[in-house]
């Protein structure tokens, strides 16, 4: 049985509810780096510039493009649960989960990359130290440490739901599959704020 | 919310991963491009185009429910709110200044931390004194 219920209906707009809620706090949350980053890149441009350049273009492009699909698995996931469709909407949430797996790879390549490069701020930093270039790496790292986290969870939540929609014997969990996709779709809207603040700053000097 | 076919719905939703594919690849394209100013505006519009686009078709902000819509709306707002003060005092720091003047001339301190201009302040004894 789909939502034909009022109760079914109402849990469901419940429970996204609270799911927005819970999400305005996390933009509280990722709101002050954005701050950090929009202060330097008006007061130290010229090392915002640079340090920009140093981060890794085409990894920076293809992990958009990863999270953009894992975004696109989890909609069809969510969307296809109306119909009960529970194999797709289990393979759809493992490719999601999947998906954000190899961007976490490929985040961590980076960074091991980046502190062989010397640009993890500090007393051996490899770049121009005056310009604002080692805050930019603050905020860099900050920000995609603290996007990893977010990805980790939702890894997590999204193989939680899999297993429930790959046992579940009744109806597929509509609300809680609906308050896994708000958040990975959120994760993913601040990747896609975080993109061009650190990898597109002045490409072209 | 209307029942859709299965079909229907990739169909939607590969739509809508297309365009956020697309777009990515214009900001890309246009970054490597010398626009100046140009670059920061055009990559901050298609962010934002990407992010309305995943909050509408993925999020599904336009559902019957108006709550989350304003929930998002009111998160923005308060987001801007933040940013928005902040750079601006920023910003303006410079268009309005106190004339600087130089700090009176003090005497040197004298032992024990006694100011010799202000000889009624009571110096307090070091520890262990």
């Amino acid at each position: 049985m789909s939502l034909t219920t009022i109760d079914d209906a109402g849990r469901l707009e419940t429970v996204r509810l609270g799911m927005w809620a819970f999400l305005a706090s996390e933009l509280m949350f990722f709101g002050p780096l954005l701050l950090g980053w929009a202060y330097g890149r008006i007061s130290m441009p010229d090392g915002f510039a640079w340090a920009s350049r140093q981060t890794d273009l085409w990894l920076g492009t293809l992990n958009t493009a990863i999270l953009l699909s894992s975004s696109a698995a989890m909609a069809l996931a969510v969307q296809l649960s109306a119909l009960q469709l529970k194999r797709q909407v289990g393979r759809c949430l493992l490719a999601c989960a999947a998906l954000g797996v190899v961007f976490l790879l490929i985040k961590f390549y980076e960074w091991h990359r980046e502190w062989a490069e010397h640009l993890f701020p500090g007393p051996d930093f490899a770049g121009p130290a005056h310009t604002g270039a080692p805050y930019f790496f603050v905020v860099y790292f900050s920000a995609t440490f603290l996007h990893a986290i977010h990805l980790t969870i939702g890894i997590g939540v999204t193989l939680t739901m899999w297993r429930r929609v790959h046992k579940s014997l009744g109806p597929l969990p509509q609300p809680a599959l609906h308050a896994a996709g708000l958040y990975w779709h959120f994760v993913d809207v601040v990747w896609v704020a975080l993109f061009p603040m650190l990898y597109l700053v002045e490409r072209t000097p | 919310m209307t029942e859709r076919s299965a079909v229907g719905i990739v169909r939607n939703v590969a739509k809508v991963w297309l365009a956020l594919l697309g777009l990515l690849a214009l900001t890309v394209g246009t970054a490597l491009l010398p626009l100046g100013l140009w670059n920061t505006v055009l990559n901050t519009v298609i962010a934002l185009i990407k992010v309305v686009l995943i909050g509408l078709c993925f999020m599904e902000l336009l559902r019957h429910d108006s709550l989350p819509r304003l929930m998002a709306v009111v998160a923005l707002f308060f987001l801007l709110i933040q940013l928005g003060q902040t750079i601006s005092e920023h910003l303006t720091r410079g268009i309005s200044t106190t004339p600087w003047t130089p700090p009176a001339q003090r005497a040197p301190l004298q032992h024990g931390g006694v100011d010799a201009a202000t000889p009624s302040r009571r110096a307090y004894p070091a520890p262990g004194h």
